[in-house]
């Protein structure tokens, strides 16, 4: 949870959220971003000015366009951090204002209406004329005019309001090295993200994908641009039949430089897990594992296999007759291959599960009662895992928390009981290819 | 005998001296000296009896009868009691009071009171009207005639024809007297027009 807050803390955020042009000058924006870190605001309409960084918090004032126009502001806070980039993105609805004048029976009222909000409303004066102040939301394009007359006769009439078009795609470069990846913006007319657009990526030569949506209207893709090409990319990004553009000047990588995250259709991580829990026969148990995860892009699901090492603390067993109780302290070697599926909730944090099986080797020290003495026995024994937690991108990988429950055979080993519990464990997997 | 308008006359004896004759609406007899006159009224056993004389009878056919008297004396018996009604005199006979009322002097004016509604345009097919008239009286809104109260209101639901319109309301009191009130409604029950004169973001051009 405290992963949750601090992204939703990190996020682009404005206030007021929504805007009505000719009423509402602006809307002060807010982007956390680490101490160091070039904060680089801007907009598709509208100016932004006045940035500013007070500790972690960096704020900016996001100034209406002075067009009445019913439009949507995509908003782009670009962070720059050393090598890495981060692109956070925020759509403004600006609700356009404008009177229109009609002319009908004096006296009559007059209202537009569009899925049952009113625009406007007003009456006409001795001479037939009505001025009608309209409040038009971004994505409303007709309206319904309903005329009642001083005598309640009513009428009503289909209303084009016309608004011009806007806008509702951007892109911007995440890196400027090849492979290149960009994230592509994208809204619906209303101004609320996208998250079903039909988005390509075009370039003038080289390669170019779209690989997945990574946040609220945002959609990663990549321009692989030809081996040696050097100059300016120009990339086109097309959603929902709307074109944006971008130029991306190329540079070779420095020496050293991590390759982007993901690239290629398939990845590899791998890492070191920690975990410290309970047996369910009352012991404290810890585990260590070292994991390798692989995955194919296009699926939300990885395989791992695991290689580990798991204890428990000593624990009595055959306690019929006490002066007979027996002490056992086990302890396991492992190994095991399972899936992990993973459900991005926001940009870097998913939730995730996971179930894993494979084999144990149990490694068993029984104290005999009676001060007859100590002896050691192992053997194998089939285990499961099941596991969920979240995961959080951060750095050159993911920092996974989960709590696993562990289920193993009983009577292995000389142990009576099993090594079966639940381990709360955090670890971090480094994303190696 | 003559008959007013709207009224009917049914003739139950006849001879040489005299006339029996049942009543609904209004009638204005004249009775010589030397004749006799019974007039019965529909729905009432009220009776006016003239052994000479001009009077009038009016019966609305609900139980509700004025009978006045413009020379000479006229009897009118109901219930059981019977009343003199002398010259410029008017007694009323209804249900509720089956026997007829002291005779009193009539009014020297027509009572007519009209009460229109405030708005007189409207785009309902009738317009409600009501007003009040002497008991006894008869009331006729564009020619037909309406019901009368005991008390003498009276309402009614005009019916409308498209445009501009007069309405008229008549009245015949008990003494055969007319007075008339006129009214002009407006019917529109069209749908108003629009035109958009000035379309929104023009200003752009």
């Amino acid at each position: 949870m405290a992963a949750v807050a601090l992204l939703i803390a990190a996020s682009l955020s404005a206030q007021p959220p929504q805007l009505i042009l000719g009423k509402d000058s602006g809307a002060d924006l807010e982007v956390e971003a680490p101490s160091g870190a070039k904060v680089a605001f801007s907009t598709s309409v509208g100016t932004i000015t006045g940035a500013q960084r007070q500790g972690s918090v960096v704020r900016a004032r996001f100034n209406a366009p002075p067009l009445r126009v019913p439009s949507v502001a995509l908003v782009l806070a670009q962070i720059d951090d050393g090598n890495d980039r981060e692109l956070r993105w925020l759509s403004i609805p600006l609700t356009g204002s404008d009177t229109m004048v009609i002319e009908t029976r004096p006296g009559s009222k007059v209202e537009a209406v569009a899925g049952g909000r009113v625009l406007g409303q007003g009456s006409a004066l001795d001479d037939g004329t009505v001025r009608l102040p309209m409040l038009v939301p971004p994505g409303v394009r007709t309206a319904v005019l309903k005329i009642t007359d001083k005598l309640g006769n009513t009428t009503e009439k289909p209303l084009d309001l016309a608004p011009p078009p806007f806008s509702r795609v951007r892109l911007a470069a995440r890196s400027e090295m090849a492979p290149i990846e960009v994230e592509i913006f994208v809204v619906k007319p209303d101004g609320t993200p996208d998250d079903e657009a039909k988005v390509a990526l075009a370039a003038d030569d080289g390669e170019t994908s779209v690989r997945k949506r990574i946040g609220p209207g945002v959609y990663l893709a990549e321009h692989e641009p030809p081996p040696g090409r050097a100059g300016t990319a120009h990339l086109e990004a097309k959603a929902n039949g709307q074109l944006a553009t971008l130029e991306v000047p190329l540079h070779a990588a420095p020496a050293g430089a991590r390759r982007a995250r993901g690239s290629g259709p398939w990845s590899v991580s791998a890492g070191l897990l920690g975990g410290l829990g309970g047996s369910f026969v009352g012991a404290t148990a810890g585990s260590v594992l070292a994991e390798v995860a692989m995955r194919i892009e296009s699926y939300p699901v990885e395989a791992l296999l695991d290689l580990g090492w798991t204890s428990q603390s000593e624990v009595s067993q055959y306690t019929g007759v006490p002066a007979l109780t027996e002490k056992a302290k086990a302890h396991a070697w492992l190994t095991q291959i399972g899936a992990r599926g993973s459900y991005e909730v926001m940009r870097r944090l998913a939730v995730h599960g996971s179930a894993a099986f494979g084999l144990q080797n149990q490694i068993v020290r029984i104290t005999l009662p009676l001060n007859l003495g100590r002896f050691e026995d192992s053997g194998l024994s089939a285990r499961l895992a099941i596991a969920a937690g979240v995961n959080y991108a951060v750095g050159p990988g993911r920092a996974l928390a989960q709590v696993q429950l562990d289920w193993t055979s009983k009577r292995v080993a000389q142990l009576e009981s099993s090594t079966s519990g639940l381990q709360g464990m955090v670890g971090y997997l480094v994303a190696i290819r | 005998m003559r008959l007013l308008e709207g009224s009917r006359l049914e003739l139950k004896q006849v001879t040489k001296q005299g006339l029996r004759a049942r009543v609904r609406g209004s009638i204005e007899s004249q009775v010589d000296q030397i004749g006799r006159l019974d007039v019965e009224m529909e729905n009432s056993d009220a009776t006016a009896h003239s052994a000479g004389g001009h009077f009038f009878v009016t019966a609305d056919g609900r139980g509700v009868v004025a009978v006045a008297s413009v020379t000479g004396v006229v009897n009118v018996s109901g219930g059981g009691k019977s009343v003199a009604l002398n010259e410029g005199e008017v007694t009323r006979v209804t249900r509720a009071e089956p026997t007829p009322s002291k005779p009193v002097a009539a009014l020297r004016r027509v009572l007519l009171s009209v009460q229109w509604p405030d708005q007189k345009e409207t785009n309902k097919a009738t317009f409600p009207i009501e007003g009040r008239v002497e008991p006894g009286s008869r009331v006729f809104v564009q020619g037909e005639q309406v019901a009368v109260e005991a008390g003498g209101t009276f309402r009614a639901e005009v019916p409308l024809k498209k445009g501009k319109q007069k309405i008229a309301v008549v009245t015949v009191d008990a003494l055969g007297r007319r007075k008339q009130v006129e009214g002009v409604v407006l019917r529109d029950d069209s749908l108003p027009d629009v035109k958009v004169k000035k379309r929104l973001w023009q200003w752009r051009r």
